[in-house]
């Protein structure tokens, strides 16, 4: 295989690779709609099996630093009386995640506006894409941020927006952090990432949860409060309760038909996490990819006309078996690096390149031994030796 | 005396047709209107808007540069741009020619698919932002006791309440956003499903809410005609299997709330509940219908 490492012809063929890849690339059509796989896994990442196969973060132990106060169905009136027993226990930011369309009741909405409109560690929250209507109490509340998301409609909920430089607008979870740990907010931003993929380190379970009824009712502890984060939001009471719950990539069901596996108010909660402990997820820039690519494919392509000249008869089957073991291995690598330290490669340019190797090969050696014949090319190809 | 005879039979027939325009179903209903187009009733003429009804018997004037979009019975859409006048009846043939067929529609899928540009979330965040983590608190906490979200009704006593039981106002209004207030009831722990029909008088579509309901989307209340209540109801009886009485009953009184005929099916549970006045599931199928 080495002997064949540095020919002309193995970094032509490499290079013809390439070639053949930007041509796809460039084409000014989509066609991912015939690819039946693609549209099948549209909405997955290889990245969720760390998750689902490899129990990423599962031992990560419950985020003391915030605690998850459940609205249930309570009203407004009811929402306001749990704001203010947190309020009164001097925490260090209370993030509100409900949404308030509408005017309703004048006790609960009066009691509410008051809240919002002059206590400087309450953060609202409201609906970015709303253009008419962003909530009722939008314009006198003193903070707020946009509870979406970055992802397809009903779709795994893998990345946040944190902040949007020409509206002046930040996310909901940002926004809770810049009240309770202005650091952290500032290290985000300094990041200058117009998306960060969400490093997702707790499911439901994972994070305290008090029942706002029983808080309002004294049956439960309020000074537990203190100093914390404190996130007003919807909490589920059954699996098949979905209000407010979205696709993550911690659903145990990686792809297919699944219920969606996390109230919105825990996924700001995981972002919450995510900013305040630095751990952000990495990811290794395109240029190295690509040129991991490059070298990944210039070995297959040393192996596979190697086996193209000297052993002809298993030369498709030492390929094919070539490409499974590399695509589960390179898969298996990425994986790895997810799972041990929050990186993400992007092995999609690599498994392209040593799957198109094989067919390029046959290619390029028809076109070097026309170039030989034509203008005296000096190729491998030549010597006719398919042993 | 002859003379007279034939005006007021002329009369009886005008009086007839436009009492069967009143209870015929729309062909199609008005989307959008970009200038003056018209329809004309009795000579008049009525600038369209977006919602109104038209009937197959209407006719319809459009000036130029002016584009009228409508929507059929089936949601095709016919759109008109060209200046002249229009029978209801004629524009209903598009209708149905406009129906796809498979090919048809695959080709514009692939069409379409070659044509729009394949972004990613992390490229442009904007166009992806569409989901949102919060849970909407825009109204209250009252959830109608029977599944009211669509209610068919023609006649017979139907009440709907609530629970938390708590006395609010409920509305009713035409459209099932914004739309004009027809009617606003008085506070109570029910609505009178009877009452509102009562008070509206003609068959068509409302929409209605109660003062403090967790769900924002409006209820949808469809007054029907006698002749086509009775039709879709006549259908719906065919379909029940016969075995006792009270079982019978309640079967038909399942498969009518089913298809949100509640009024009618409130008869039948009660029917079931006299003929076994001991069993307990037509006991608490009736006792939803109990305000």
């Amino acid at each position: 295989m080495f002997k064949y490492l540095f020919k002309r012809d193995t970094l032509f063929a490499t290079l013809a690779v390439f070639l053949v890849m930007g041509m796809f690339a460039f084409l000014p059509i989509n066609t991912h709609f015939l690819d039946p796989i693609h549209l099948a896994l549209s909405d997955f990442d290889y990245n969720d099996l760390a998750y689902s196969k490899m129990d990423k973060n599962k031992d990560t132990p419950t985020d003391t630093n915030i605690v998850i106060v459940n609205i249930g169905y309570g009203n407004r009136q009811d929402i306001a009386a749990m704001i203010g027993k947190v309020a009164a226990q001097q925490p260090k930011a209370i993030g509100v995640d409900v949404l308030f369309n509408e005017k309703k009741d004048p006790v609960g909405d009066s009691l509410l506006l008051k809240l919002f409109s002059t206590n400087a560690k309450l953060v609202t929250a409201f609906n970015y894409t709303a253009t008419n209507n962003k909530g009722y109490f939008y314009t006198q509340s003193i903070n707020k941020g946009y509870a979406n998301f970055v992802g397809e409609e009903e779709g795994v909920i893998r990345h946040f927006t944190p902040h949007l430089e020409e509206e002046n607008l930040s996310a909901f979870a940002a926004q809770v952090v810049k009240q309770a740990d202005p650091e952290s907010y500032q290290a985000l931003i300094k990041r200058n990432k117009l998306t960060e993929t969400i490093n997702y380190t707790r499911k439901a379970d994972k994070y305290v949860v008090i029942n706002g009824m029983d808080l309002i009712n004294g049956k439960a502890d309020s000074s537990l409060f203190a100093n914390k984060i404190v996130l007003v939001g919807y909490v589920a009471s059954t699996i098949n309760d979905v209000e407010d719950k979205h696709f993550t990539p911690m659903n145990e069901k990686y792809t297919g038909k699944s219920l969606p596996d996390m109230n919105g108010i825990f996924i700001h909660a995981n972002i919450i996490s995510m900013i305040q402990s630095h751990q952000y997820i990495h990811h290794l820039p395109a240029w190295l990819m690509w040129a991991i690519a490059f070298l990944l494919c210039w070995l297959h392509m040393a192996l596979f006309i190697k086996d193209y000249l000297e052993n002809h008869i298993w030369f498709h089957l030492i390929a094919k078996i070539a490409q499974i073991i590399s695509a589960v291995f390179f898969v298996y690598l990425g994986l790895l690096s997810f799972h041990q330290f929050n990186t993400q490669m992007n092995m999609t340019a690599t498994l392209a390149a040593i799957i198109l190797a094989v067919d390029v090969l046959y290619f390029y050696e028809a076109f070097a031994i026309w170039l030989h014949k034509k203008k005296g090319f000096k190729t491998i190809f030549t010597h006719g030796k398919h042993n | 005396m002859g003379n007279t005879i034939n005006k007021i039979l002329l009369l009886l027939v005008l009086v007839c047709l436009s009492l069967s325009s009143f209870a015929a179903e729309p062909a199609f209903i008005v989307f959008y209107n970009s200038g003056k187009a018209v329809k004309t009733v009795s000579g008049k003429s009525i600038i369209l808007k977006k919602g109104d009804n038209l009937l197959s018997t209407d006719q319809i004037n459009i000036p130029e540069q002016t584009q009228l979009v409508l929507v059929c019975a089936n949601f095709s859409v016919v759109q008109l741009k060209t200046k002249g006048i229009y029978t209801i009846k004629t524009l209903l043939a598009k209708c149905s020619k406009e129906t796809t067929s498979a090919s048809s529609a695959y080709f514009k899928y692939i069409w379409h698919s070659f044509s729009h540009a394949h972004t990613a979330p992390e490229k442009d965040p904007r166009a992806y932002m569409q989901t949102y983590g919060a849970a909407s608190r825009g109204r209250g906490t009252l959830i109608t006791k029977l599944n009211a979200d669509t209610i068919n009704y023609y006649n017979g006593s139907l009440s709907i309440g609530w629970l938390p039981t708590k006395a609010v106002k409920t509305e009713v209004y035409s459209a099932a956003t914004d739309g004009d207030l027809l009617i606003t009831g008085k506070p109570a722990t029910y609505i009178k499903i009877d009452s509102i029909a009562a008070q509206l008088k003609k068959s068509g579509s409302y929409f209605w809410e109660m003062q403090g309901q967790q769900n924002p989307k409006r209820k949808y209340l469809k007054l029907w005609t006698k002749a086509s209540y009775q039709t879709a109801i006549t259908k719906i009886l065919k379909g029940v299997v016969a075995t006792s009485s009270a079982e019978k009953a309640y079967l038909t009184g399942f498969m009518l709330e089913e298809r949100h005929f509640l009024g009618e099916a409130s008869k039948y549970y009660q029917k079931a509940l006299q003929l076994e006045s001991n069993n307990q599931i037509y006991k608490s199928a009736f006792a939803r219908f109990t305000p």
